[in-house]
This record gives structure tokens, sequence and C-alpha cells, in this order.
């Protein structure tokens, strides 16, 4: 690998973005969930992970419901949230908002926290069929305020795990 | 990610497709972008996620959804599934539960996708606004669908108020099912409309020859399942005519050697088509003499009383009818020796094998023109007397296209020109271009005071339009169709409309109710229904027509149980269509036939050099195809000719006129004058020279117009006897003009060098047993483990009939970027499989050469030559036998692509642009590949892991059949099989074994993991 990027630095810059998929990886991984990779980004309505999931204590799935059955999660549909929020604390500011998304007919606009780049395959179902918990990739946002990404979603973070697991490295598998 | 922030999707609520999965749709414009590549470890722009407001029930963002439908492309109808992603149409493939095309799907109907996302496509409603009354200028602005509808309610009411119904003209394509039906009764209600069915290639000398014959101006369903010998008169079979893809599919079932003797196929026509390049003897004569060689056949079997079957005093009448073609006269008059027409005529009626065991196929365009119609009943005759009626010609399943002619058009054109047409309304044909100038429809639809085009694309005759009512495409529509007998598709909408257009049922509908009713005092008057849009005209339709099952009188509990018209109707969507049984109506032979004698079997002389033959494209059809980028790049088969067409000529033709290849000629006709640049072809008849109808547009949007020239600038405006046009056996002189302009041509040479790229075995040698798959050599590369699968195609050379359906397939399913004229003359193709073609010497007993076609693409090889020299391990071979290409590892030194002898790796020296809309077909499942990266053929990687992935969810192993790559999903003739080579039972394996087995450039021992087998020579 260290090869690999140093024939990659010398084939020049152009190369190098070419070969952006391995950069040179945060040297530690992060050490405690707390830590971040990036900051909290403001989205359209305050919604807390906290409350729904530690506090009422919903299932990731009950909302990201496309997880175990294809590639996206999904985000909740606007009818998921107006679901319970048309007789749930429907005076709250927030609530207000999402409330006028609905009566609009129109989305809410969420911020993306988890992305990765456009060459990468990658499927939440094999993952959720194989048993990787939500946690494992997208840290405990269970007990976030707003999501924030707590691991690099580098390749290597990925082959990392997928040596642990004994899962297929192929590079086909994630690159066509 | 610039390109993706001109989201083309984002526009507004009630798109499905805007709401869900833009990273993925992102994949595919941005990929390798430098804010992409440095998404994983920095942060990034903020990017929206759109949820959806209210989630469909059928979505699951990022799995595909398929609909059942019919291709709208031609009238053969086949079934078609059409694969959508986030509510966009992305891929089309074959029904292989639908009778007339079994799962195979051409090249045209690959590429409706590109119809339906057309940049070209009429975008909305247009009223044509007279800017200079005085020099007759005007121009097409944008109007309402209100007030289009009005002035076209307001015409028709005025003109049907004044009893002037009949002063109206509706010209369709030819039209099946419900649709007919309700403009059967639209045009009644309308107060008489003039309803003309075109199609430049109506079958008209086949209906005629029928009716004369048989007293049923119909097109039978030719059973190509079932002959030990089929002779095709100039006739297209593979390509254009009647069904293309249900007889290449049911041909090559017939001719497998698996199937005990194979049939044997012999073609007779003036120009070396693609269907002729399949026939184990081909023979070349005069254009327009087929149906005098057929009837000299007819003489020769009852001469020798070989027919079957068949009354005696028929006998006697059809011996009078031919009693003057014998085969020497047909001999002179054709170029084919009368010794070879006697031995087919008897092959044709061997009674060892029994009545019904031949077919002889004619009536396409190739041997259409002054003989055509006689010319066929002579064929017919020739099925009849060899006991084919009832057997491989089959009547009762007879296809129920309408009855208009070439020379109805004309006479409605003369009709417009004499002042009795008032409105003109032109449903998605284009008569401006696909009638012979010299008939001058455009110059009759000027005559008439308003014209309405309810057309989806712009063409030569929607430019004429006074407005513009743009329709729904085939892939927005409900509807159905009805190709033969026996067999009713039903088409869906399989995504929101693209553009503002209206479906053509709603449009007539809403049209025809704010007619009123044309008498309301009379109950049986023809009506309209009073509410409900086509999509409730259709249901009704088929409720109405859905079969009851006979009740029992003895099982009173079967009584009660009424059919369920939901169920029949979700079924019928979900299958795509049914299948209803097909009443027997034996054909007899019309004793007044026998009153005129067959006096239209001689071609008329003319006093011109070369005589002309026009024919249908396999790319374009009749020019509809034309506007469609994959159609225009991918190389036509036989000449590998691109963005183009031309004159094309025998070298010793163009010798003579001093002429070479691409030099620009002049063609003159008694009817017209065109520019034409040369194509060599040396399969010709002897004086014939040859012109592929479709291109050669003047408006037909960016991708068509001023491409190519058009055979209909020259053609004669009469009509044919049987009321045809005229595409064969027009005389033309040629004059050579001083100015190159080659059309670009991807394979310029069909020499194979010997090199024993594309072999072939003999019938006999593989009776005897005297062929046998070739050893592997010793390596001294290490062997590499294949632990679960590995994957294997195998290509049978036999089967293949070099129809570009695959070709097609890999475009739309892989995203590969559309290169252009200007590229495509530098070699510049990005294809990932091409169908390379080579000849042989003729064999014994043909004129043609031993035609080969050999569909090229990545061999995976097991050692492979490319993987060696990356020197960034973006090529490299996997577990499961594959030759991976790592796009966003690529550093693009091109040592790969230098390294790999079969040459089918390519690079992107630019930056692929797909024009908007084009950009929705891409598939997000296949990442877009930047410039400066290697891409090629990885056996549709994204299909394995598809297939794998369905397997896991159903707990079990993948079986054979499970996966099936593009190309081999799109094949008419199942040439291409592909599968697990660990699988002992699977069917490539099986092949891999073949005595014909064979590996390209086996000498390399590059171990390829696909695997060609031989194509077969058969012997007379």
């Amino acid at each position: 690998m260290a090869l690999l990027s140093a024939l990659a630095i010398w084939l020049g810059g152009g190369a190098y973005v070419m070969l952006g998929a391995q950069p040179e990886a945060p040297e530690e991984p992060p050490s405690a969930e707390t830590e971040t990779v990036a900051d909290a980004t403001e989205q359209p309505i305050a919604f807390s992970h906290e409350h729904h999931v530690t506090e009422i204590g919903i299932e990731c799935q009950f909302c990201h419901a496309y997880a175990r059955r294809g590639p996206v999660a999904g985000i909740p549909p606007v009818q998921t949230c107006a679901g319970c929020h048309e007789v749930v604390l429907n005076e709250e500011p927030e609530i207000l908002k999402v409330l006028d998304y609905w009566e609009n007919e129109e989305p809410i606009p969420w911020v993306r926290v988890h992305n990765l780049p456009d060459y990468v395959r990658f499927s939440h179902k094999p993952h959720i069929r194989a048993g990787v918990n939500c946690a494992d990739c997208h840290g405990d946002v269970g007990s976030m305020e707003a999501a924030v990404q707590v691991e690099s979603l580098s390749m290597g973070w990925c082959v990392t795990c997928h040596e642990e697991q004994d899962a297929n490295k192929d590079c086909l598998v994630c690159h066509y | 990610m610039g390109r993706a922030g001109k989201d083309p999707l984002n526009k507004g609520n009630d798109s499905l497709i805007e709401v869900v999965e833009r990273r993925t749709f992102l994949k595919v414009l941005g990929s390798a972008g430098p804010a992409a590549a440095v998404a994983a470890c920095s942060p990034v722009p903020p990017e929206k996620i759109i949820p959806m407001v209210v989630p469909p029930e059928d979505v699951i963002p990022g799995i595909a959804t398929w609909y059942a439908s019919v291709c709208g492309e031609c009238p053969s109808g086949c079934g078609i599934q059409v694969r959508t992603r986030e509510g966009r149409a992305v891929k089309i493939e074959g029904n292989p539960e639908h009778p007339v095309n079994q799962g195979g799907l051409c090249i045209r109907g690959q590429s409706s996708l590109q119809g339906h996302y057309n940049p070209d496509r009429i975008a909305g409603p247009q009223a044509r606004r007279v800017t200079n009354e005085a020099a007759g200028q005007s121009v097409l602005e944008p109007t309402t669908w209100e007030e289009g509808q009005q002035a076209l309610v307001d015409r028709l009411q005025a003109l049907r108020d004044a009893g002037q119904g009949d002063r109206v003209a509706l010209i369709t394509p030819p039209l099946t099912g419900t649709m007919a039906s309700l403009l059967d009764t639209w045009a009644s209600v309308a107060g008489g409309v003039r309803w003309v069915q075109y199609e430049p290639f109506g079958y008209e000398a086949v209906r005629d020859a029928h009716q004369r014959l048989f007293g049923r101006a119909e097109l039978p369903h030719y059973d190509f399942s079932r002959p030990d010998l089929v002779i095709s008169f100039g006739t297209d079979f593979l390509e254009t005519f009647g069904s293309p893809v249900g007889y290449a599919k049911a041909h090559a079932n017939r001719r497998r050697l698996d199937g005990g003797d194979a049939a044997r196929f012999v073609q007779i026509e003036s120009r070396f088509s693609m269907t002729g390049s399949n026939a184990d003897a081909w023979h070349a004569v005069t254009p327009g003499t087929e149906g005098l060689i057929a009837a000299a056949m007819v003489q020769t079997i009852l001469a020798e009383d070989r027919a079957q079957g068949i009354a005696p005093e028929a006998l006697t009448q059809i011996g009078d009818l031919v009693a003057e073609t014998t085969p020497e006269s047909a001999a002179a008059a054709s170029g084919l020796s009368a010794d070879t027409i006697r031995e087919l005529a008897r092959e044709f009626s061997d009674s060892a094998t029994g009545a019904g065991r031949s077919l002889a196929v004619g009536g396409g365009v190739g041997a259409s023109g002054e003989t055509g119609a006689d010319g066929q009943l002579a064929i017919t005759l020739l099925n009849y007397v060899a006991g084919n009626i009832g057997e491989t010609v089959d009547f009762d399943r007879a296809s129920t296209l309408g009855s208009s002619t070439y020379a109805d058009m004309v006479e409605l054109g003369d009709a417009m020109r004499s002042g009795d047409i008032e409105l003109a309304i032109v449903v998605n044909t284009n008569p401006v271009f696909a009638m012979p100038a010299a008939a001058d429809f455009g110059g009759a639809l000027a005559a008439v005071p308003y014209v309405v085009s309810l057309s989806t694309l712009p063409d030569e005759t929607s430019a004429l339009a006074d407005l513009l009512l743009p329709t729904h495409s085939s892939l927005e529509s409900w509807g159905d169709s009805h190709p033969r007998q026996g067999v009713w598709g039903l088409m869906q909408p399989v995504m929101q409309p693209v553009f503002d257009t209206r479906p053509l049922g709603d449009l007539l509908l809403d049209v025809g109710r704010a007619l009123g009713p044309l008498d309301a005092e009379d109950e049986n008057a023809p009506a309209l229904p009073a509410r409900g849009d086509f999509y409730r005209y259709l249901r009704d339709a088929w409720e109405a027509r859905m079969p009851v099952p006979e009740s029992d009188p003895d099982d009173e509990e079967a009584e009660a149980e009424a059919p369920d018209f939901e169920e029949y109707w979700e079924a019928a969507l979900r299958r795509g269509g049914v299948t209803t049984p097909v009443a027997s109506n034996p054909v007899e032979l019309d004793p007044t036939l026998f009153e005129t004698p067959l006096s239209g079997l001689s071609p008329e002389s003319t006093s011109r050099a070369l005589r002309l033959v026009a024919y249908p494209s396999l790319h374009f059809f009749d020019g509809r195809g034309a506007n469609r980028p994959w159609l225009q790049e991918i190389p036509e088969p036989l000449l590998k000719t691109t963005w183009g067409t031309g004159l094309e000529m025998t070298p010793a033709t163009a010798e003579g006129l001093g002429a070479d290849e691409g030099q620009l000629v002049s063609v003159e006709s008694d009817h017209g004058q065109v520019d034409a640049s040369v194509i060599l072809n040396p399969h010709l008849a002897d004086g014939v020279v040859a012109m592929a109808i479709g291109q050669g547009h003047t408006n037909f949007g960016r991708y068509a117009t001023d491409r190519g020239v058009s055979p209909m600038t020259i053609l004669a405006a009469a009509p044919a006897p049987g009321g045809g046009p005229r595409w064969t056996g027009t005389g033309v002189d040629v004059a050579t003009r001083d100015v190159v302009r080659p059309i670009p041509r991807l394979q310029r040479t069909f020499d194979q060098e010997h090199r024993e790229l594309a072999q072939s075995a003999s019938q006999t040698a593989l009776d005897a047993g005297e062929v046998h798959p070739e050893e592997h050599h010793f390596s001294l590369y290490p062997e590499h483990e294949h632990p679960v699968h590995h994957w294997g195609m195998a290509i049978d050379l036999d089967a293949c009939n070099g129809c570009n359906a695959c070709v097609a397939a890999c475009y739309s399913e892989n995203n590969i970027p559309v290169m252009g004229a200007d590229r495509m003359r530098r070699g510049r193709t990005m294809s990932w499989l091409r169908i390379e073609r080579f000849e042989e010497p003729p064999l014994e007993g043909s004129s043609g050469p031993d035609n080969r076609f050999l569909p090229m693409l990545c061999q995976q090889c097991d050692h492979a030559p490319c993987e060696t020299v990356c020197p960034v391990y973006a090529t490299y071979h996997t577990d499961e036998g594959l030759n991976a290409q790592v796009y966003n590892r690529c550093v693009g030194t091109r040592y790969c692509a230098n390294n790999c002898p079969y040459k089918v790796r390519r690079f992107n020296w630019f930056m692929p642009e797909f024009e908007s809309p084009l950009n929705l077909q891409l598939n997000p499942d296949v990442t877009g590949r930047s410039d400066g990266v290697m891409e090629k053929c990885t056996f549709c990687v994204q299909r394995i892991a598809d297939g794998k992935e369905a397997a896991k969810d159903e707990e079990r192993p993948v079986r054979d059949g499970d996966i099936s790559p593009a190309c081999a999903q799109s094949c008419p003739a199942e040439a291409i099989v592909f599968g697990d080579m660990n699988d002992p039972s699977s069917r490539v394996t099986e092949l891999g074994n073949d005595n014909r087995a064979y590996h390209a450039l086996a000498e390399f021992n590059t171990r390829p993991a696909v695997t060609y087998l031989k194509k077969v020579t058969r012997d007379a």
C-alpha cells in the first residue's frame, strides 16, 4: 500500500485525484465515540435522534425502513413524521415546521451527514443481514442530538472491518 | 459536482424521481470528479438528502422496479420488460413470457429509450403564428393545451356541422387493438374522417397476392420452427420483415444441431443482406426476378409430379398459370442457373420428409417493385404446391394489421392537392420523409388549410403542421397490441411523462367528446363513452373481451363463481398480456385467380445503366430510428458503416465509374437526383447499386438531420401493382463528382488473414466425429483458483446472426458514451462489445461469401495479458474468474489496452457527455467513467452481484440461468450463454465441452472464459 501511495504521488496531482479512494488514513482511529470527523451540520429542522431513540425507544429501522431491504437505508418520508406529529406535540415550533412541509406536500431538505464517493457501491442490506449494528458505522446516533459522522468511512476503514469479519475483500464487491 | 447542480430531475412535487437517491444519481454523473474523490476523508460541500413526501408502495430506493409492456417501435408487438429506478426507465429487455419474442429484443427495441428521452422531443403544445403574411413567414410558438385542443375541436366541429367530416384526413401508423377501435369510432363521430394507416413497409404485395389467391388480404404467420428448408426471396426476415425477433428465435432454434437435422436456409436476392449473410447458400439475382424463380420452381414441381396433397383440378390450373415460366426462361432473366432452380425445387418439395416441411418467404422490401405482387403470388403458390399452407405458412395466426396501402396515401395526396381536404391530422408517422419525394406529400400537405400533428418527435411532417399537440411515448402510455391472432399484449406507462405531452387516447377522447354526439336522436350512432380516460376505455374493452368460462350445468358452485375482472386484469398486466385460443380457418384457392394470367413477373426494362435496390435498415427501419445516437453509432452489421449511409456499389462498378470508397457521386433516376458517398460492397448482383432506407433526413433532430442519403429522393411516385412503393429496380445513372466524403467504417477488411478468429466446421465432419475441442496448452503461469464461481460465456457462432441487439443492450446497461461521426472516423468507438464480421471464399453451391459474425468482448482471460502490465493494480483477476477493472484506481497508462490481443479495452479520451434528458436513461448501478480512465466489459458484474444477492435472499446457491448479462438476455437467437463453469451441469459448461468449442487466439494461451462454438457449414 505504501508503495502504491508513493507511486500515486510520483504520478502527479491528476493521478492523486484519481486515487482519492485511499488518501492518508487518519493516523489513529477515533478514540472515543464523541470524537467526530465533522462538525454537526445545521439541519432544516432541529431533529433530535436522542429524544426519538433513547427517550422514546423507536428502533432505527422504524424510520430508516429500507436498510434491510436495499442499498439505501432511506430518510423517513414526511408522511412518517406527520403520522405521529399531527397528533403529538403538534404545537411545538420545530414540529410546526414539519407540519408545514407536510401540508405543502414538500420534502424536507435534510443535509446529508454520511456520504460515500460516487464510485463506491455500498449496500446496507448485506450488512444488516450479516448482523452489523447501525452504530458500528454510524456511531451511537441514538445518543446524539443532531446526527454527526463518527467514523472516517474511508476505504481503509471499510477493509479493516471486512478483514476482521472475514468478509469479501475483492475490489469488485464495492467498485464497478 | 457542478454538473449535478443542474439537476434536470428537479421539476416539482409531482415527480417521483427527484425525491430519492440523489446520491446514486450523482454516481452516474459526477464519478471521479475531484470533489467526489475526496469525499471520504474531508468535509464536503453540503449535499441535500431529499426524502419522499409519501412513499410509493412498489418502490424501494436503489432496487429496480420492472413493468411488463409492449414495444412500440414497429408493428410486430414484442413484449418488453422495462427496468425503472427511482421512477425513470433505464433499460428495456424482452419479456420471456411473451409469445412473439420470447425474451429477445432487437436493436430498435433497445433504443426506444432514446426515443423516449430524446432531447429533440416536442416539449409541449405549439401553434403556428404568421409573422409576415406577405412573405409567407411564420413560427411555431408554445401554446396551452386548452387553446391547442380547442383549436382542433373548433375546426373539426365546423367541418362536421357543414357535413364535411370526410374532408378531414387522419394519418396514423398501422394500429391494432383498442387504439384502432377507438380511432374507428372517433373517425365516425367526427363525421366520417378519412383515415389512412401508413407505414412504408406495409406488405402491400403480400396482402394483394393473398387476396387474389385466397380472398384474404393478410400477412400470415411464418412458422420458422418447423421447416427443413427455408428459401427467402429477398426478404429480410431477421431484420425488419414481419416479426424479426420472433422469426430469429424460431429460425435459430430450428438450425441448432442438437435438434437433429438442422434446417437448411437459402437466400435469393440482389443485395447481400444481413439475413442473407446467414444463409447456407446465397444467390445473387437481377432485382425483381425473385418471383420468376419461384414460378419456375412451381413449374418444375408440377412437371416432375412432386406436388403434395393438391386436388388434380387445381394442379392443372396452376400448371397453366406457370406454363411459360420454365427454369430456362427464369435463368435467362435472373442470372440463377436453371439447374440450381430445379435442384431447389426438388429439395423444396422433398416428399421423403412429407408435406409442409419447407417454407418460402417473400414480400419483403428487397423484392418489391413492378414484379412484387405477382412475384409474391408465385411464392405463395410455391408454398401451396409443397403443402406448406396451413403448416409452416399459418393463416390462422395472421397479422391483424390495418389494410391501407401506399397507393391510398398517393390518392390522399392527390385529394389534398385538389382541395378536397380541409384538415389533416398526422399521428406519429412521417409520410413527408417516408414516401418517395416524387409523390411530393409535403406539397400536398402544404395545400391543406390546417395541419395538426399529434406526434411525439419533431420531423419533416410535423415541421409543416399549424398545430403541434405532442403525445406520450409508448413508455408513458396505456395501450395494447394485437399483433397477430391469439396474442394480446398490454402496454402500461412505466414512468411520469418526461415532457409536457398528453396520451393520444385521452386527447382523442377529449376532442371527440367536445364535438358532442354525432346524432343525439339515433341510439345506434357511433359514440364515444360519456366519461373516463383512455385507461378506462382500455379496461372496458378488455373486460368486454374477457373470456367467460363455460358454465357446467352439473356444478352449481362453479356457476356462482363469476370471473373476476380485477384478477384477470392484474394478471395480464403482470405478464404483459394474454394469449387467446385461435380459431381454425383454413384458406382455399379462389377459382377466379386463374382467369388472369401471371403476367407481371418480368422486371421492366430501363434505359439507365444501373438498377437501384433500396433496402430497409436494420437500425433505422423506415427512418424513424435515425435520431437515436445508439443506432447511428453502432456499426451497421455488414458494411460496418456508422453515422451515415451512401450508395453501395461493387468495386467493379466503381472502377468503371472511376470512383473509389468515399467518393461523392451523383445518382440520377427518372424521378430525381441525389448526391451520395460511395460505399464499396462486393456482394451485389451485376448492375446493381444499393442504398439503405432511413437516413437523409432534412428535419429530424440533431442526430439525424443532414446525415446520410435517402433513396426516397430518387424513387418513383407511382405505386407498384398491389399498391406498395417501388423500392427496387429503379434505373439510375451514376456520375462521379470530384469530392471525397467518406462514411466512417469501423471495420475496413473482412479478411481474417488466416488468423482463424471466427472458425467453422462442416456438418459432414461433425457427423463423422472428425471435429474435436481444442486442447489446453501447458502454461508457465500458476493457475488461478476459482473456489466458488467461475463465470464463463459460450457464444455459438452458428446461431449469431449479426443483428447488433447485444451491442445496443450493452450500451444501455453499461452507460457507454456515444462518440459521434468525427470521432468514429478516427476509430474511437467506446463499445465494450462489437460484432466483427469475416468472409471466407464462397462454399460450394453458393455465390455469396462464407460469412461469419464474431461477437467480440472482454474474454476475461485466466492468464490475462492486461493484468500483468497494470502498474496500479486497477485490473486484476477475481476469485470468480472475472478480469476486474477498478475505475477509481485506473490512472490511464493504457498499457492494458496495448497488451490486449483482443482489442476490447476502451480508453476515455474525453469526458463522456449525455445530452439531457438522455442522461435520465443512465443505469445507476454502473459507475460513470471520466476522461483518463480505461473501461471494458466485466460480464455485467452489477447483474452478477444482483443475482448473487437474490439467491442469498432466498438462502440458496445461485442457479444456472439466474444471472444473464445484458448481451445474453437480449439475444434473439440465444447465441450467448452465460453461467458458472464450476457447475458441471450448467449450460455454459456443457457448451464448453462441445466438439465445436474453441477459444479466440488460443495460441496465445490466454485461457479465455469466453468459449466460441464454430459456425457450421451445411452442404447442399
